[in-house]
């Protein structure tokens, strides 16, 4: 059963271009000049109920731009969305009760108060029955490993604490669908491991539809079935992550030790250098060329200490992806 | 509604956290008042008269001192808070939440304008006694009654008006400028710099079945007795009628300002 349904989906934003200086700044005052950004353009997919999907794109694909739209936060400029049945724009209170959208950038919960007085305020707004708001507090709270903390003023917690209340006072009306925009940025890697940890367990739990968009690979890579890949507004790819690893499976990293140091540049008539690091080089290279490039190396370089081959990292396809703009 | 009040709870318990902060803008906000009332100390003596515009000196104190009480119930943060969510994007939270926006910022601010209300009216506790004889005291049942229904009022109509304001942010993107003119010609229509009845006669009445008379000059008025309870009953009707008609505006307003809204950042 799919829950979200978008077809053809646009939207444009009109932007005041300003011009440098303060002649041009005066002459603005009277003369504006407008230019359409598009942030989204014909966006079609389709989304399934329990799925965990990611949402991925550089700064400005309009992966944020996509989610507005989805949670009836902006009206599209074209284009048709449906979530839950229901038209998100319409902003139906039946409808925002069964969604959640979690910001990592911003705060929900009041600073001056312990999270659990804001849940209480979050139990009223969603009408969360005394015995289900309970039982999701205390299942909440133990998986995120919080409930020592529920009574501490918000602003005395730590950044990954605080994204962990964020959490629990977004889940805690059991959502049917949950939009995470950024839910692990600039948290330790305990907290990322936590978070992600905890999502794939709360969806095993309650089948709940899970919406993530973020910049570490890994977050997605960990968490979601599926990948939907957004470039300056289009939609590059769409598939499950299986499917990404596959992608590129006839490249190889070749990972080179040396013990002293060595020109990079001298080795990218193998593959393409992808890191060079204290005289590790990071080398993408062809499968099939892999036996010939290895006895050569050995033969021309006394100084290499280390060979290793792994496949091309999930992040580095990813990348590959966004920089050709396309599936290759 | 049980939603509103609770969170009017949680901003009341959250303003109590800050003591040093009520004290010294305690002292701040009173000191117009104060100087407003010496003013006319001096003006009265040097006049060597005992009345101005049919205003004694006790008269003239007690209307300031009951404005200072009285104006602690115009809600505008909520019209400010509005332009500045709409302003950082912050509304996107608020707009998919299940709640209505402006009864939240409603409940929200009345819970400041009753903390604000405690705090001038214990003030006015320790000042009072100083100018204790220059105040008059006789207020009737059916007029306390009415004051306090226009108290309620004017929390309503002041939302309203300064929400539909700060709903200006969707077009102006910066709404500050308006917002704070706005406020000094509220202020002076609302009777704070000087009493309506001080204006020609013909305008007094259109004063009055303005809004903005609710805030203070109206019950102010009721409190001196100066305005008999059927008289003000009557203009009461008119000033829930302000009522339904800011309701619908801003309910336009709000239609199509959210139609247009681009949720910025993040």
């Amino acid at each position: 059963m799919s829950v979200i349904n978008v077809n053809n989906l646009s939207k444009s934003y009109k932007i005041h271009e300003k011009q440098q200086g303060v002649i041009n700044t005066l002459k603005d005052l009277f003369n504006r000049k407008y230019v359409y950004k598009e942030a989204v353009s014909n966006l079609t997919m389709t989304i399934e109920k329990g799925e965990i999907v990611g949402l991925l794109g550089e700064n400005g694909a309009g992966k944020t731009t996509t989610l507005k739209m989805l949670t009836g936060i902006l009206y599209p400029t074209s284009g048709k969305v449906t979530v839950l049945d229901y038209a998100p724009t319409q902003r139906k209170r039946e409808f925002l009760k069964k969604i959640a959208f979690v910001m990592g950038n911003k705060s929900e919960i009041n600073w001056d108060l312990p999270a659990i007085d804001t849940f209480r305020y979050q139990k009223l707004l969603y009408q969360v029955p005394d015995e289900l708001y309970k039982k999701n507090i205390d299942m909440l709270a133990e998986m995120l490993n919080v409930k020592h903390l529920l009574n501490i003023q918000l602003r005395r917690l730590s950044l990954g604490e605080r994204m962990k209340m964020e959490l629990i006072n977004s889940f805690l009306y059991s959502p049917e669908i949950v939009f995470l925009d950024e839910p692990t940025i600039g948290l330790d890697l305990d907290s990322q491991l936590a978070i992600r940890k905890f999502l794939r367990e709360y969806r095993e739990e309650r089948k709940t539809t899970i919406i993530i968009t973020s910049h570490y690979m890994d977050d997605i890579e960990e968490t979601c079935d599926r990948v939907i890949l957004l470039s300056k507004g289009s939609k590059i790819f769409d598939g499950a992550i299986s499917e990404i690893s596959g992608l590129y499976s006839a490249n190889k990293v070749l990972q080179l030790v040396f013990n002293q140091s060595i020109n990079p540049h001298e080795f990218s008539k193998y593959g393409e250098i992808i890191e060079f690091k204290d005289n590790a080089l990071k080398l993408m290279i062809e499968k099939e060329q892999y036996g010939s490039i290895v006895t050569e190396l050995i033969h021309q370089n006394k100084n290499l200490v280390d060979i290793s081959i792994t496949n091309l990292p999930f992040k580095n396809i990813v990348h590959q992806i966004m920089v050709e703009g396309r599936v290759s | 509604m049980r939603k509103y009040l609770y969170s009017f709870k949680l901003y009341l318990l959250a303003s109590l956290q800050y003591r040093f902060d009520t004290v010294l803008g305690l002292i701040m906000s009173n000191i117009s008042m104060l100087i407003t009332i010496f003013f006319w100390i001096i003006i009265y003596r040097s006049n060597g008269t005992g009345e101005i515009n049919g205003y004694s000196i006790a008269d003239m104190i007690t209307f300031f001192v009951m404005s200072s009480l009285f104006r602690t119930f115009i809600l505008s943060s909520g019209g400010f808070e509005i332009s500045d969510m709409i302003k950082s994007g912050e509304l996107g939270k608020a707009l998919i939440k299940p709640h209505s926006i402006s009864m939240f910022l409603y409940w929200k601010h009345l819970s400041n304008a009753l903390f604000e209300f405690l705090k001038q009216f214990s003030f006015l506790l320790l000042v009072v006694p100083f100018f204790a004889r220059y105040l008059t005291w006789d207020l009737s049942v059916p007029s306390a009654v009415l004051v306090i229904i226009y108290l309620v009022t004017a929390t309503v109509i002041s939302h309203l008006l300064w929400l539909l304001l700060g709903m200006m942010a969707f077009w102006l993107e910066q709404a500050q400028a308006v917002m704070w003119s706005f406020a000094v010609i509220l202020n002076f229509l609302s009777g704070m710099f000087i009493p309506l009845d001080f204006f020609p006669r013909w305008s007094v009445r259109v004063l009055e079945l303005m809004p903005f008379a609710a805030f203070s000059y109206i019950p102010a008025k009721l409190y001196m007795n100066q305005l008999s309870v059927a008289e003000g009953a009557y203009l009461l009707m008119v000033h829930i009628l302000w009522i339904f008609v800011l309701m619908a505006l801003n309910q336009m307003v709000w239609r199509a300002g959210t139609k247009k809204y681009s949720a910025v950042g993040g």
